[in-house]
């Protein structure tokens, strides 16, 4: 650190003593101050971002996951014609990619590994929605199948809602 | 170990159920590429790796009808097909997929 000393010319004690004395500490404290201030702003927009972030994938899952229940009751509660059929399969299909992609991002704890209990839920809830005769053109209402997914899609939507607010509240959000 | 990588061997945008419901279906994903490919593994007592990394998305209907239709086969030895078999993939988006398709081979499996 350079030292502050006063000029040779100068003869005021108390400025002298204020130069040489107070203002090096001032001036280190003041660019400390400037630079925690700034981490600080920083790491508080990412962590708004993050929260933000991640609010919204959950809330696009929940409608997805309504979306799916929709859907999944309209094709397996009633016999229909195979262009709605397709029409209808496809929209699933892409609806429950759509759930996997949101799944992952709003739960990452959820997400480690291909055994975790994320990628498994996700994977009940496929099952339920897209069983075995799923896309055949014989395929036969199944009630059962409508409450099931209801159930899957509930199931996930609370096991999300849980492990976000516990990644939020153990301040993961900062990492 | 053998490995089928199915975007680079086959399709990276696979199809529907049914060979008429257009091109890279999961029924002719199963008689053309997997059930020779199974048949060599068990043969050899070795396992095939069936790998999916790479492909743009997997229909279920294409996953039933290539894993849960193949053990539907006839004759099909179900316990040598399931060891012989193992699918892979390092995309954390496929996990799913991966445990659906294992869920349709053990559906298939329970109703012998």
């Amino acid at each position: 650190m350079v030292a502050i000393t006063a000029s040779p010319g100068e003869d005021n004690p108390v400025t002298a003593w204020f130069i040489d004395k107070l203002a090096p500490p001032l001036i280190s404290g003041l660019l400390l101050t400037v630079v925690a201030s700034v981490v600080i702003a920083r790491s508080m927009e990412r962590y708004r971002g993050r929260r933000e972030h991640l609010t919204r994938a959950v809330d696009a899952l929940r409608l997805q996951l309504a979306a799916v229940q929709s859907l999944g009751a309209e094709y397996w509660s009633a016999k229909l014609t195979v262009p709605k059929a397709l029409a209808i399969e496809a929209e699933l299909e892409f609806t429950l990619q759509d759930i996997s992609a949101l799944a992952k991002i709003s739960a990452p704890d959820l997400w480690k590994t291909r055994d975790s209990e994320g990628p498994s839920l996700v994977a009940e809830l496929l099952d339920k929605v897209t069983g075995p005769d799923f896309g055949k053109p014989t395929h036969v209402p199944d009630l059962n199948r409508v409450r099931e997914i209801a159930t899957r899609a509930a199931l996930l939507s609370a096991k999300l809602t849980t492990d976000r607010h516990r990644f939020m509240s153990k301040g993961k959000l900062f990492g | 170990m053998t490995e089928l990588r199915v975007a680079t061997e086959f399709s990276r945008y696979l199809g529907g159920r049914y060979r008429d419901d257009g091109p890279w279906s999961g029924e002719e994903f199963r008689e053309d590429f997997l059930r020779p490919r199974i048949e060599r593994a068990i043969k050899s007592h070795g396992v095939l790796h069936v790998v999916f990394d790479g492909v743009a998305g997997m229909p279920t209907s294409f996953l039933e009808e290539a894993f849960g239709g193949f053990l539907r086969t006839p004759g099909i030895d179900v316990v040598a097909v399931r060891g012989a078999l193992k699918l892979d993939a390092d995309d954390p988006d496929l996990w799913p997929y991966l445990k659906l398709a294992e869920k349709f081979m053990d559906q298939q499996a329970k109703r012998r």
